[in-house]
């Protein structure tokens, strides 16, 4: 009976929420383009969405591609994002971002030969599953106010919190003995580990917006991301007994590097309800470092660049579709995936006078 | 009497005149209908062609236990597909397809064999690698139930499969590296039927349909001897719910149930410990969204296998583009 109670007051507070207000006829008129870099003041946007990334190449030390699935450990990674932002006022916007993702990555069998047999005497398999919530982002968007809308310029400090523990769970190795009917003995390493970052950083960045001729936009964007102080993590070592592992944790202590993140994007509306965007985008992190092997060692520094291709389908005032397409095309130290990106963002006032027929 | 009888004969002259009629289409709104309201086949002398391009990785299955685990060792593959299709209407009732495959797939393995009493260690790569036609199909379907605006429409259809594809490994540099067949090598029918019913701005519909293989000889294996190879016979169970959230964007729900019996090479289902065949099956949901242009239809989806048994875990992206003529 509780949940039922639940379930209508759900329901009745949903259709209460989308009902119209008079402050929906102000995105029903907006493209893309004339959209402000902050929300409307009472405006509440919901931003979902899901990008799957092909992860078959990495660049090197020295920025070449590697191919990874030549080197059998190409892998797959889905990413489920969510983002809430709220318009306080027309010049500040208050935001919230939390994404979660996973990968597995699997490596060459290796088959050992200690004996002249037929079959391998062992069989060993390694594979790392990287699951869970990446940090949650806490952060706001302040315009600065012009007399003109050609020119638009936000700041945005923000925090990242380390929500979610980013301790990778302890390791679920097996190991089957061999017997006459199955002379091998099969041994798969699994590891965990976490998607968080798991350390409190600060952000901070600035965008800058141009209103050009012909309704075409070009925005440029900055952010830098630093960690606020040294965190600590656990690493697993493991030791057979019998056909049993048992596993220890080591505490390690690591320190963040510092990014600089940077878009450059142009859109333009093709129709009024369709936007085209082509954005190069990059990120570079370098300094850190991490006593996970027992020594401190400096993190190696990271920079990946990307193209992206997109669109935006305004379905309704309030609904709005959105795809990329993401193409690495330069690095150094990092993993090059191909992705693709589906969005969905949902709109409403949901503090306003509704509109009563 | 008679002057009754005349006022009401003038009453209900006068009533039918006044009364509403179904609206009358121009054969332009015909052609950019979504595909909510455009009828179950194509309308007389319309011709719609189009290009659907699909993509998926073969990361994930869905093992015996219907659990979802990466596959064993580093196997890893992608496979994308680029169908041309080709539609006619016949009659308002009659309808008749050909679709043009092109088809590329990728597959990597590896794995170390190591000796340490002769300090030999050896990687082996199977990489194969096929692009090329695949096999061709040609569709005719025909309306049993004619729908319209509020009446259901049943539709059987009959799709045969022509192995034009190459159906043997080519380019064999040796046992681990070669060119992968782009076509099955079989002659296959697949008979369907399907329930359709337009409630304006829904549309949904239940279809079934049985896929059989004729079988063929061919090489599963470069250097080995042509074998009688059969694919398993699929029966497929689906169910859509499609809505208009304006005039011009739909968005298509489906719901599908595919069950495959086991692949035969020479009668059994196995030709090496490499190459099991199982019966397997899965449920699979296809969220999509389309976009209606005028004549032009833009649909993508994603389709994502929940539940199964033996089949690939990872979801499969299409995007699809028509037009009608």
């Amino acid at each position: 009976m509780r949940l039922l109670v639940l379930l209508v007051w759900i329901f009745m507070a949903g259709l209460t929420l989308n009902a119209q207000t008079l402050r929906d006829s102000i995105l029903v008129n907006e493209r893309k383009t004339d959209r402000p870099l902050t929300l409307h003041k009472g405006q509440l946007q919901f931003n979902t969405g899901y990008e799957i990334s092909v992860i078959s190449k990495e660049y090197d030390n020295s920025g070449s591609t590697v191919s990874l699935a030549d080197m059998g450990i190409a892998s797959i990674l889905h990413k489920y994002c969510l983002e809430l932002n709220y318009g306080l006022l027309d010049f500040i916007q208050t935001s919230i971002a939390l994404n979660y993702a996973r990968r597995g990555q699997r490596h060459e069998t290796l088959y050992l030969w200690t004996t002249n047999s037929e079959v391998p005497d062992y069989e060993v398999t390694y594979f790392d599953e990287y699951t869970g919530f990446e940090d949650i982002y806490l952060g706001g968007v302040f315009k600065v106010p012009f007399e003109t809308d050609r020119i638009e310029i936000t700041l945005s400090p923000g925090i990242s919190l380390p929500l979610f523990s980013n301790k990778p769970d302890a390791p679920e190795n097996s190991i089957v003995l061999p017997t006459e009917a199955q002379p091998t003995t099969k041994i798969v390493y699994h590891s965990h580990q976490r998607m968080g970052n798991g350390s409190l950083a600060v952000k901070a960045g600035t965008t800058f917006l141009l209103r050009l001729p012909g309704n075409i936009n070009v925005s440029a964007r900055v952010n830098y991301s630093g960690p606020f102080s040294v965190s600590k993590s656990i690493r697993w070592i493991h030791q057979l007994e019998g056909s049993d592992f048992i596993y220890d944790d080591i505490p390690y202590e690591y320190l963040l590097g510092n990014t600089w993140d940077y878009k450059a994007d142009m859109t333009f509306p093709v129709i009024s309800w369709f936007s085209a965007t082509l954005s190069w985008s990059g990120r570079s992190t370098s300094e850190g470092w991490s006593e996970k092997t027992g020594y401190r060692i400096k993190n190696p520094d990271v920079r990946l660049s990307v193209l992206s291709v997109g669109y935006e389908i305004i379905a309704s005032g309030r609904l709005w579709i959105s795809e990329s397409m993401n193409i690495p095309i330069s690095g150094k130290n990092q993993l090059a995936p191909f992705s693709i990106y589906l969005g969905v963002c949902y709109n409403l006032f949901p503090f306003e006078k509704r509109i009563k027929y | 009497m008679k002057r009754i009888f005349t006022s009401l004969v003038f009453l209900i002259i006068v009533c039918t005149s006044f009364s509403q009629e179904e609206d009358k289409l121009l054969v332009a709104e015909i052609k950019q209908s979504t595909v909510i309201t455009e009828p179950a086949t194509l309308n007389r002398g319309f011709f719609k062609i189009g290009s659907e391009f699909t993509y998926a990785v073969e990361d994930r299955v869905l093992a015996e236990s219907g659990k979802r685990i990466y596959s064993t060792g580093n196997g890893w593959g992608r496979s994308s597909s680029e169908n041309l299709h080709f539609y006619y209407g016949a009659t308002n009732r009659i309808e008749f397809g050909f679709i043009l495959p092109y088809k590329f797939r990728s597959m990597h393995y590896s794995y170390i064999n190591e000796t340490p009493a002769s300090d030999t260690s050896i990687l082996i790569k199977w990489k194969t690698q096929g692009n090329g036609i695949g096999d061709i199909q040609f569709t005719i379907r025909y309306q049993i139930i004619e729908g319209s605006k509020t009446k259901p429409s049943l539709t059987a259809g009959l799709t045969t499969s022509f192995p034009t594809g190459e159906k043997n490994p080519t380019n064999i540099t040796d046992t681990l590296i070669f060119d992968y067949p782009t076509g099955s090598g079989e002659i296959s029918v697949a008979p369907e039927l399907t329930f359709r019913k337009i409630t304006y701005p829904y549309s949904y519909s239940f279809s079934s349909c049985f896929l059989y293989s004729f079988g063929c000889e061919k090489k599963m294996l470069p250097y080995e001897n042509t074998i009688h190879f059969k694919s398993g016979s699929r029966f497929i169970l689906s169910c859509n719910f499609n809505f208009l959230l304006n005039d011009w964007i739909a968005v298509q729900n489906d719901l599908t149930y595919d069950n495959k019996q086991a692949d035969t090479y020479k009668g059994t289902t196995m030709i090496t410990s490499f190459m099991p065949s199982n019966d397997s099956w899965a449920l699979i949901y296809t969220p999509g969204i389309s976009f209606q242009f005028k004549k032009i239809r833009l649909a993508q989806g994603v389709s994502i296998p929940i539940i199964g048994k033996f089949w690939i875990a990872d979801p499969q992206y299409r995007i699809m583009l028509q037009y009608i003529l």
